[in-house]
Order: C-alpha cells, then structure tokens, then sequence
C-alpha cells in the first residue's frame, strides 16, 4: 500500500484538483452555457497567488484559496457582462480565445508572471486538504442540487424560453452560475498551482480546458457527481494501461471519449437513467428531485 | 522599405498557410456544422506520412506531398465517419466537440510517440523548385508554393461551391441535411467528400507548412488549428473567400506585428481581433454572404 502510495500519490492529488476544475465547468453547462472560461479565471488566481504567497509568505493556505477564490469570482463577474451576451454558440468559441488570450498576457506581463522563465511559489496544501476541499464542495453541490437554484438551473438546461416563460431571469441566473464557476477556477487555480509549484503560461492552455471539459461531460454532465467520476476516470485510466500501452497510453482517454459519447451520451453518471437496485417507478419522475 | 517589403512577403506566405487551414476547418464547419478539434492534428498527419515516404523510400518530392495529402484525406473521412457520423441523427453540438476531442488526443498520443516527442525536420531541399531571391529579397520555395496552393484551392473551392452541382448539393446539406435528402441529394456521400477535400487541404498545408516552418511535430497542427479557427471567425464561415481574406490578415499582422510593435505580443493581436470579432461581429467582416442557404 505504502508502494502504491509512493507511485501515484502525485496523480490523485492531480485527479483531485482536476475533480474541481471539472465542477466548475459544469456549473457553467448546469446553466446551460458551455464555457471554458473557468481554465482563464484560474490562470488568473494562480499567477496572483504565486505573487501573493512570495510577499507574504506567512499567509495560510486558507486566506490564498479564499483570494483564488475571490479573483475568479471578480473577473468572471466583469467579463459576464461582455460572454452573456452571445448566443450559446459564440459564447463558447469567444471563451477559448479568452482561455487563448489568458496565455499572451501571461507571456507578457512579467512582472507578475515571470513570462516565458514562470515563476515558483511554495507549496502549503496537504494531501487531507485537498480531500477536505472537495467534499466540501460535494457537500455544497448536493445543496445546491436540492434547492430552488438548482431547479431553476436544471429548467434553464433543458428549456430556457420556458423558464424565462415561468418568469425567470434567465441572465441573472446565468450571471449568477457563470460567476461561481468563475470562483471554482480561481480556486482550482491556486490548487493546481500548490501542486504544480511552479507555473509556466502553458500552465492553463487550451489543453487543459479540452480536457476539462472532455472529462466533465464524460462522467455525465447532469449531477454533480459526475465530473468528479469523469475526471477520476479520465487521471486513472491512462496509469492502469501504462503497462500494455507505454508511452502512448493517453489514447486510452481518446477512445474512453469516443465510445461514452457514442453509445452513452449522456455521460457515465446520468440521474435518469434507472438504477440497477432502484424499483421501476423512480425512473420516471424527471431529475430524481 | 525593404525589410518592409521581405516581412510583407513573409507575411503573406503564413498567412497563406494560416487561409488554407482555415478554408478546410471552414468547410467542415460550414457543411457539416462540427467545429473539429482534430482539424489540426489530420494536419500534423499529414506531413508526418509525407516525411515517412521521403525517408523511407526516397520518393520524389511531388509524390511524398500527394502520399501526406491523400493520408490526410482517408484520415478525414474515416474521422468523420467514426466520430462525427453516429452523431449526425442525434442534433447534439455538445457531443461534435467531446468526440473531436476524443479523436485529438488519441492522434497526438500516438503522434508524439511516433515522432518520440521531437520536432521533425524535412530534408533541406525537398521543395527546392520556385524560391525567388532577387537582390536582398529572399522568399523560400516552400512559402512561395504555400502562396500559390491558397489561391488555387481559393479560387478551386469557390467556384466548385458557387458553379457546380457538387457545390450546390454541399450547400444544401450545410442548410439542412434532412431536407436536402428529401430532394434527392445523398447527405452522407456529401459529408465524406466534404471530409476528404478538408482533409486533403490541410494535409496539403501539413507538407508544405512543415517544410516552409522546418518544424513536424503536435504544435504545427496546433499553431495552425488556434490561427485557422481565428481566421475562420474574421473572415466569417460563410464564404471561402472571407477565410481566405481572414487567413491572410492574420498572418500579415502577425508578422508585421512581431517586426514593428512586439514579438511576445503577436498572439495578442490575433487572439485579440478574435474575440473582438467574436463579441461586436460573430459573422465574420463580410456579415451578408451566407453559405449555408443557396443564393
């Protein structure tokens, strides 16, 4: 056990930290927007905190967390106002080429970000805090997921003409959904940057946002729970195969990919579908609310 | 003047790169409304079959750039049909992007332990016919090809869409699908032609960008997928010759912009005219061209 420990201790820090990356993209797609927006808020915290954390070097994890947190929050605030306005298509493109444009100001705003070089930072997160953060974060979603907010997500998703119908401000709700995600990337933001220790401009590229967004759609982008499984999945599945696949081994997500949006569209994690213990009648009520 | 002059040439030639990917990736999206992430990498493909041909069997150049085009196309269509075709019924945009995603990792997997990490160069002279160098101007002969092929597949692809039945049944299906089957035009059959015509265009770009940029590896593909989608979205999906226009202006502001502004801040210039576009004018410059519905 000590064995294992010692090999993948690195990766499930990783697939923790990519759990949250992927709950924050799925806020978005919970609201009915796909965005990948959260990848830039968190280049953003994590090139403030690698700063913050260099001048102050007394301050706790806590207080940097809660200011990755806060940075997100704030510009996903600001820039909602520019992305809401698009229509979900372009909504989506023009957050890749902020996720692209993230990179270019990282590359030159060197001051803080040390450009091309990168820049260090110390890391202060422990193994339990990370589990700790993010079944928090569990905790938090199964709230949300029950209360009158996650019904209104849940109808914007399927309907948004006949929830604004119902009297919904469709673009306060989407504000509201698009600036918490913004603060789940800041904070997985300064996670990632505890870990990586070290951030380059390529840190939070477009990669990273395929990715992300790959895993949380893979595990099923109708309950929370879903992401944290897809991105569990996505950071495992590769290190199972590394025996029999080597270097390529990533080509085992590729395929994971292919064959879950083909034949199980909705994601490996689906509230509708029926459970296998569940009597019939559950099924059909929508959403198991 | 003259500096202005050899940059202005340079330009042209990326930009020609930058227009021939982005027609391809434009096409697809245009016909078939799936914006690829795997654009890119059919790209890369395509110039590392060529690069296989050249060292393996020491073809001549005209026949190694055919190999990387027609491997580009076959990997297009067989893309397509595998990861885009079952969705087709479906209506699930969400779903193009997770499987093209899908299909990206798994060719640069396999790519970068083909290449084992590292960039791969074509021999020096492998294209070697048609560089211009007069005085102290100096244009490569990969880069002054990569001129010609732009606007030859521009003028090829416009007038094919614009003149022919082919163009018409590829409009049609870009407008609906269903209805365009209804009046007798095979949809699939039209989706596996668009596929390989992208495919081959950006194999083409593939051979010939990797032989003008001295570089075969993932990032050629992804420099020219990031460039192509911001050229596709100013000049506009609609009309191959607005992408062609969009490919063209990048590449000449990047070029002059790392001359005359800041070479770190050319990326922001084209990043940044993309989500200007994408924000005040999601159509692209020439917003009344559609291409989508017959004229």
């Amino acid at each position: 056990m000590s064995h294992f420990w010692a090999l993948y201790q690195t990766n499930v820090e990783f697939a923790l930290v990519g759990c949250v990356f992927a709950l924050s993209i799925f806020v978005g797609l919970w609201s009915g927007v796909l965005s990948v927006a959260p990848i830039a808020f968190a280049a953003v915290s994590a090139f403030a905190i690698a700063r913050i954390s260099t001048d102050h070097p007394t301050w706790s994890l806590y207080v940097l967390l809660i200011i990755g947190m806060v940075f997100g929050a704030v510009f996903a605030y600001l820039s909602s106002f520019i992305f809401l306005r698009l229509s979900s298509h372009y909504l989506a493109l023009a957050t890749i080429a902020l996720v692209l444009i993230s990179r270019v100001f990282a590359l030159n705003l060197t001051t803080i970000t040390g450009g091309m070089n990168g820049v260090g930072l110390m890391r202060l997160i422990s193994f339990p805090q990370l589990v700790f953060i993010l079944v928090l974060l569990g905790v938090v979603f199964q709230r949300l997921r029950k209360s009158r907010f996650g019904l209104t997500l849940d109808a914007l998703r399927e309907q948004p003409e006949v929830t604004a119908s119902l009297g919904v401000d469709v673009l306060k709700i989407q504000r509201v959904a698009f600036v918490l995600a913004g603060s789940l990337g800041g904070l997985a933001g300064v996670m990632q940057a505890q870990l990586l220790q070290y951030l380059t401009p390529d840190s939070f590229y477009v990669d990273l946002a395929f990715v992300t967004l790959a895993s949380a759609v893979l595990g099923g982008a109708y309950h929370w729970f879903g992401p944290i499984v897809g991105s569990l999945l996505y950071a495992a599945l590769p290190e199972l195969l590394r025996p029999y696949l080597g270097s390529s081994r990533h080509i085992a997500n590729g395929v994971l990919l292919l064959i879950i949006m083909l034949f199980l569209q909705r994601g490996v994690i689906d509230p509708l579908r029926p459970l296998p213990f569940k009597s019939k009648k559950t099924e059909s009520v929508v959403g198991n609310e | 003047m003259q500096l202005l002059l050899q940059q202005t040439l340079n330009g042209l030639a990326l930009g020609s790169a930058y227009a021939l990917f982005a027609m391809s990736f434009g096409l697809v999206y245009a016909t078939m409304g799936v914006l690829s992430v795997a654009h890119g990498a059919i790209a890369t493909w395509g110039a590392l079959a060529a690069l296989y041909v050249t060292n393996e069997f020491g073809v001549p150049t005209v026949v190694s750039v055919l190999a990387g085009v027609f491997f580009a196309a076959l990997l297009s269509v067989s893309v397509d049909q595998i990861a885009f075709q079952p969705l087709r019924k479906r209506n699930n945009s969400l779903g193009y992007i997770i499987t093209s995603i899908g299909v990206w990792i798994c060719l640069i997997s396999v790519g970068e332990t083909v290449t084992h990490n590292a960039p791969q160069t074509f021999p020096p002279d492998f294209i070697s016919v048609g560089k211009i160098n007069i005085s102290s101007i100096y244009v490569s002969a990969p880069q002054v090809w990569l001129f010609i092929m732009g606007l030859m597949v521009l003028v090829v692809l416009h007038m094919s869409i614009t003149r022919t039945k082919f163009g018409a049944s590829v409009r049609a299906v870009g407008f609906s699908a269903k209805f365009s089957s209804i009046s007798g035009v095979n949809a699939r059959l039209i989706a596996i032609w668009t596929a390989a015509i992208a495919g081959a265009t950006a194999g083409l770009v593939g051979v010939i960008g990797g032989s003008a940029f001295d570089n075969v590896s993932m990032a050629l593909g992804e420099g020219l997928l990031l460039k192509g989608f911001a050229a596709v979205v100013i000049g506009g999906f609609g009309d191959v010759r607005g992408t062609y226009i969009g490919g063209m202006l990048i590449g000449l502001t990047e070029v002059l912009g790392s001359q005359y502004i800041s070479s770190s801040f050319k990326d922001a210039i084209s990043f940044g005219l993309l989500l200007v576009f994408l924000v005040f004018r999601p159509s692209g410059i020439f917003k009344e061209i559609k291409f989508g519905a017959a004229r």
